[in-house]
């Protein structure tokens, strides 16, 4: 039976008792993530979320790029590091193309990955600096 | 955001993926667009230009948005204020941290936005109550069921606004454009609406009970089950007109002077 589409908004909240899947999956990533972030902190301080975040981009972006490259590869049985090598391959074959996105998704892999870090820690360390300036404003 | 310690490592990791999907897609555009361009065959200078420009528009997403998740540490501080930082700033980072943080309490009470410019800006269900948006451009803002008990709206800009079920009550909207305005099912009971212009404005099922409608002009408005009171400062061809058009004024209460000469 169709369920009526009930507006969810602030003020007409999810009703309780209903757990959905994503509840779910919070409620399990939580139980997870917490204790990891206080053994982080103990650990590596400060730094902790910056690497932690890291480490997760790595992961998500080697499911997303690398892994379906990897499925190409086999697939295909050749090796594709750059554009150049694609060039060699028939103009009317699909082994031009599929070179042409696995090499792409390398690119894109790199450029995300590092740079996204490169901007965390700049940020990280302007922020450093705002809370020194202003711990040091604050003494007498 | 490393220091970000308001927010747990759930809601960092979930806010860090989300962004991730729109950067890998921008970097594979721009991949794609140059192999459209050069027809398959780039030069290996367009590609280091492609790359750069990819590094250069990654950086520039990502310092966007950690800028934003950065300057919402506030929050816990003092919700009040950064909200009102934030929608003095920018309203596209508004609408999106509005986006992001549906069950935030809302509250910009009392809240000095005088000749701010708020139009597009999602202020549905945010309490506004008593604040002073004198001169304000909330041109096409979004305000529905908001809270402006109070508010001070004189000479607002509310061009296109949807107020439907908004509470107005007691709002002071002199010589605001409300033309074309949706105020369906509003509140607006013992509103100033002393030379409002409600050209076209959408009243369906609003209540004006109690408002001071002099000099207002309600020309092409639609008014349907609108409930005037006495239509306090309206002329009498003007409520002849609005009754004929579909608006509820309350004879029983009438016009007081009236009553006065009949007895």
């Amino acid at each position: 039976v169709a369920q009526p589409q009930q507006n969810l908004s602030p003020l007409n909240p999810p009703p309780r008792g209903t757990i959905s899947f994503a509840d779910k999956t919070k409620k399990v990533l939580t139980a997870f993530l917490d204790p990891l972030d206080v053994i982080g902190k103990t650990i590596m301080g400060d730094l902790w979320r910056t690497f932690y975040l890291s480490i997760q981009d790595a992961i998500a972006l080697a499911c997303l790029i690398q892994i379906p490259s990897w499925i190409g590869k086999l697939i295909i049985g050749k090796e594709y590091n750059s554009f150049r090598v694609c060039l060699l391959e028939d103009d009317l074959g699909p082994n031009r193309y599929a070179c042409f996105v696995i090499v792409a998704a390398d690119f894109a892999l790199w450029a995300v990955l590092g740079t996204r870090l490169i901007t965390r820690c700049i940020q990280d360390f302007i922020e450093l600096r705002k809370t020194q300036r202003g711990s040091n404003g604050q003494q007498p | 955001m490393a220091n970000n310690h308001n927010y747990s490592l759930y809601e960092i990791a979930r806010y860090s993926m989300a962004s991730l999907l729109p950067q890998l897609a921008v970097v594979l555009l721009e991949f794609l667009g140059m192999l459209v361009v050069t027809q398959g065959n780039p030069s290996s200078q367009l590609i280091q230009l492609t790359f750069c420009i990819s590094i250069v528009s990654v950086a520039w997403l990502e310092w966007r948005r950690n800028s934003l998740f950065n300057s919402s540490q506030d929050i816990s501080i003092n919700e009040k204020d950064f909200q009102i930082r934030l929608i003095k700033k920018s309203i596209s980072k508004w609408n999106y941290w509005r986006h992001k943080n549906l069950y935030a309490e809302l509250n910009l009470q009392h809240a000095d936005l005088i000749e701010a410019k708020l139009s597009g800006a999602v202020l549905s269900r945010v309490d506004l109550r008593g604040a002073d948006l004198r001169g304000a451009v909330l041109i096409g803002a979004k305000l529905i069921e908001a809270k402006l008990r109070g508010a001070v709206l004189i000479e607002a800009k509310l061009r296109g606004a949807v107020l439907s079920e908004a509470d107005l009550r007691g709002a002071d909207l002199r010589r605001a454009d409300l033309s074309e305005a949706d105020l369906s099912e509003a509140v607006l009971s013992e509103a100033d609406l002393r030379g409002a212009v409600l050209r076209g404005a959408d009243l369906r099922g609003a209540d004006l009970r109690g408002a001071d409608l002099s000099e207002a002009d309600f020309e092409e408005a639609g008014v349907q089950h609108c409930r005037f009171g006495s239509g306090s400062g309206l002329a009498e061809s003007t409520k002849t007109d609005l009754k004929q058009r579909g608006a509820i004024f309350d004879d029983a209460l009438g016009d007081r002077s009236s009553v006065f000469v009949q007895r």
